[in-house]
């Protein structure tokens, strides 16, 4: 099993110039039209946000993926060495992953008979032929690094480290919803690229899972409370219903009865 | 030939008939051309009105087939035995329109079948679709009962009569768990949910107002029978459910209420704006008009208050469950989502086929018939107790329950007891009266802290201990509470702790300040400040701004 990747992405060193979607667009066969932001069929974009700070965006991958934990059928997966891949053969399209997502990157083909969930594999299929993903081989300045991601948070705590001034001390994705497989440096607070930092830094599944696994508790719990109301209730019916009627109605009550 | 067609040719059904049509039409180009081409979703907005009002608000108001059949079959409360078939029957049409719905929303709908055979159990979707699967299934053969009566198959009927219990229980257990679980679905996206409709136990609250909702879909229907079917409506029943309706709204709200506050967000309910609007115009038409025409009307209950407590309900209700889904996703992030005319229609379209439907079961099939007996016979009628009725409805026994309030307020205390409780166990944490602050006791006496005191003073465990993310949160948030979600600020720990480092720690019970701030400072971690400068840093934060109140002694005693 190999180890978990993912990418570094040093915002400080993006001049961005965009090749990392355009290479995207390329390896992944899509379209190639660069739209301003994530849609069906562009799955990484690099755009400017505050002053001189160019942002990309694509899915983070993460290690406990909302996405994953959500699909009712599986329809996505997470894989031990960092992607969270799409199988649109079982999908229903019911976009759940699209709500669960906590980076809105999930998106759909809303003007398709057939539509998908598209997103970025994290160049899954290059990764199996032992390639770095598309975009980190295209970054000029390597602004974006592919790369074992404990290697990654090494490398992100010393740039931190030996650069203090350069950068806002936090590395986005180490702990943000428990972590993701890409990470982000930031010359300046977080927010103010519009990053949401107000994330959870726990797994988000973590909040659906300690209500469903309680299922088992309600149905046992239920039924017993249930049963025992069925059958004090009918008890007391039947003592009643025993005082009042005359023996023979009894009998024919006893006799009919499919609970007695 | 041509009379009979015209004279059946109300309004109504021509209304009906275009509106159907129009739904066809539009049904086609959504197949064909994929759901942008009808709705206004979006990538943004991936949920709108058809999840939020046919989905979500549809399944809440079928809500009275399962707790009119627990009522009269499990519980035993004979009087209402009128009530259930009716409510059944509304309960299948609404999951069976759920189910249309929900094939024309879902993007792969020949898909559908998949949540067969491909498993995920971390999905509250995955329940939900396997409960309303099974319950549908449940409120058929529920129903079926009133076919094989029309049908004369006594023999099915008995057979089918056999398993009535069991069925009931098992339609009971699904249907709190699909109901409640239709909330869980939310508490995944606590970021993205205005916290006015955020919460943890999302799924009580959807559970709690599903009842109110159910009860009042009844009410309401036996309004609508009457107004377009002639049939009275049961002025001898249904006020007793509309009651009922009234306070478990007031639980839920007290609930809500406290929900709110004890995740600081009740105050977002009185910061004039939208949200804050929403919630109240949401309440008013859920609870407080409702209620206040219950209590108003008294011991005896119009038709017309009746009609409007549960038709307000029925509103605000479905008000909640969009708000939940759209409006306060919106909230946080705005869209502009509005609903097409085309995603109205669509909507319109099958509450009015629930109508067709509701028309046609209750002309052809002896729907309004409680279980033999007729419902003419009314309130002091022939009933047939469950497991007696292959008697065939010669007893007329009548138990102390049937005229009386009180099974109904003991449920109902049951409940109030619980929605007070519940949130009070959540905020349980056991906070000491006094510490001894002896870490560093060779470098200083132990400190006799009087741990209650600055917790008066403080207000709230976060002053002095660490704080959860965002708004201040109490330590139960991490610490004790069962059900909210761990809040504590990982962002000023991973850059100097590894992650088993604390979590091992934490796994052990160990909360002491020493087990990260090591008491001699550690020379690896320099950027954890050490026990002595972190009780120093936080007393003197308070102690230091009146000078008399700083002095060594104060805290420690002389060796
Ligand atoms: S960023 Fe969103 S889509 Fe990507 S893995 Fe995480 S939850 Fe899934
Ligand atoms: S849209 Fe498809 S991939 Fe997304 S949650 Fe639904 S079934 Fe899963």
């Amino acid at each position: 099993m190999s180890a978990a990747k993912g990418l570094l992405i040093d915002i400080t060193r993006c001049i961005g110039c965009g090749a990392c979607s355009e290479a995207c667009k390329t390896a992944n066969e899509l379209p190639a039209e660069m739209e301003d932001g994530l849609t069906a069929d562009t799955w990484t974009v690099v755009s400017e946000r505050g002053s001189e700070n160019f942002v990309r965006d694509l899915c983070r991958h993460c290690i406990e993926p909302s996405c994953v934990s959500v699909c009712p059928v599986g329809a996505l997966v997470k894989r031990t060495d960092g992607p969270v891949l799409y199988n649109k053969d079982i999908c229903l399209g019911c976009r759940y992953c699209m709500i669960g997502c906590p980076f809105r990157i999930p998106k759909f083909e809303w003007h398709s008979a057939t539509p998908r969930i598209r997103k970025c594999i994290l160049c899954a299929p290059r990764l199996d032929r032992g390639l770095p993903p598309a975009c980190a081989e295209a970054c000029p300045t390597e602004a974006t690094v592919f790369g074992d991601r404990d290697t990654l948070v090494a490398a992100a705590r010393a740039r931190l480290a030996a650069t203090p001034d350069r950068y806002h001390p936090h590395v986005y994705g180490l702990t943000e919803v428990g972590g993701t497989s890409v990470l982000f440096l930031s010359p300046v607070p977080f927010e103010e690229l519009d990053f949401d930092t107000a994330v959870a830094s726990f797994p988000l599944p973590d909040l659906t899972w300690r209500l469903l696994m309680h299922v088992p508790n309600v149905v046992l719990l239920g039924a017993g409370f249930l049963g025992a109301s069925y059958w004090l209730f009918r008890r007391r019916d039947e003592v009643a219903a025993a005082e009042n009627e005359p023996a023979e109605g009894r009998h024919d009550a006893e006799a009919g009865g499919p609970h007695v | 030939m041509f009379e009979r067609l015209r004279s059946s040719l109300t309004p109504w059904r021509v209304l009906v008939a275009l509106l159907l049509t129009l739904a066809a039409v539009i049904v086609t180009v959504r197949f064909a051309f994929g759901l942008g081409s009808v709705t206004n979703l979006s990538d943004e907005t991936p949920w709108g009105i058809w999840v939020g009002f046919d989905i979500l608000a549809g399944i809440g108001l079928a809500a009275g087939g399962f707790i009119m059949a627990s009522v009269v079959y499990v519980f035993g409360i004979e009087r209402y035995r009128p009530l259930v078939r009716m409510s059944i029957l509304t309960a299948l049409i609404g999951y069976l329109l759920f189910i249309t719905g929900l094939i024309l929303e879902i993007g792969r709908p020949w898909n559908i079948w998949r949540c067969i055979v491909d498993h995920n159990f971390h999905s509250p979707l995955y329940e939900i679709a396997w409960c309303v699967m099974l319950y549908t299934t449940v409120l058929m053969l529920e129903f079926s009962q009133v076919l094989w009566e029309r049908l004369g198959w006594h023999r099915v009927d008995r057979a089918l009569h056999r398993f009535l219990i069991p069925l009931v229980i098992i339609g009971a257990l699904l249907s709190t768990l699909h109901q409640s679980t239709l909330g869980t679905l939310f508490t995944i996206v606590p970021h993205k949910l205005h916290p006015l409709w955020y919460s943890p136990i999302l799924p009580v609250h959807f559970f709690l107002s599903c009842l109110a909702a159910g009860l009042a879909m009844i009410c309401f229907e036996g309004f609508l029978s009457w107004r377009f079917l002639g049939h009275p409506p049961r002025m001898d029943l249904l006020p007793n459910l509309a009651r009922i309706m009234a306070l478990i709204l007031v639980v839920y709200f007290v609930f809500r209420c406290e929900d709110l506050a004890v995740r600081h967000a009740l105050l977002e309910a009185f910061r004039p704006g939208l949200p804050a609007f929403l919630f109240w115009l949401e309440n008013l038409l859920f609870v407080i008009v409702p209620v206040v025409v219950v209590l108003r009307s008294a011991r005896r209950m119009t038709t017309g208050q009746l009609f409007v407590a549960s038709f307000s309900t029925v509103l605000g209700f479905i008000m909640h469950r969009f708000n939940v889904a759209v409006s306060g996703m919106q909230l946080i992030h705005p869209t502009g989502y509005f609903p097409t005319w085309q995603e109205l229609v669509i909507s319109m379209a099958l509450i009015a086929l629930g109508f067709v439907a509701a028309g046609l079961a209750i002309h052809y099939l002896p729907v309004t018939r409680p279980g033999g007996a007729d419902a003419s016979a009314g309130a002091g009628g022939t009933y047939r107790l469950p497991w007696r009725a292959s008697t065939g409805g010669g007893s007329t026994t009548t138990t102390r329950r049937e005229n009386s309030m009180r099974p109904d307020i003991g449920v109902l205390s049951v409940l109030l007891v619980c929605a007070l409780v519940l949130p009070a166990t959540a905020g349980e944490i056991s906070v000491p009266d006094r510490v001894a602050i002896d870490e560093l006791s060779n470098l200083y006496p132990a400190v006799d802290f009087d741990h209650s005191m600055h917790l008066e003073v403080e207000g709230e465990c976060t002053g002095c201990h660490h704080k959860p993310f965002g708004n201040p949160a109490p330590c139960v948030s991490c610490h004790a509470d069962p059900v909210a979600p761990s809040a504590f600020v990982h962002e000023l720990h991973w850059e100097v702790e590894e992650c088993t480092g604390c979590h091992q720690k934490q796994a052990a019970g160990d909360l002491r300040c020493v087990s990260c701030h090591a008491a001699g400072l550690d020379p690896q971690r320099l950027e954890v400040i050490g026990l002595k400068g972190a009780y120093h840093g936080l007393c003197l934060r308070c102690h230091g701004e009146t000078a008399s109140n700083a002095s060594c002694g104060l805290c420690h005693p002389e060796r």
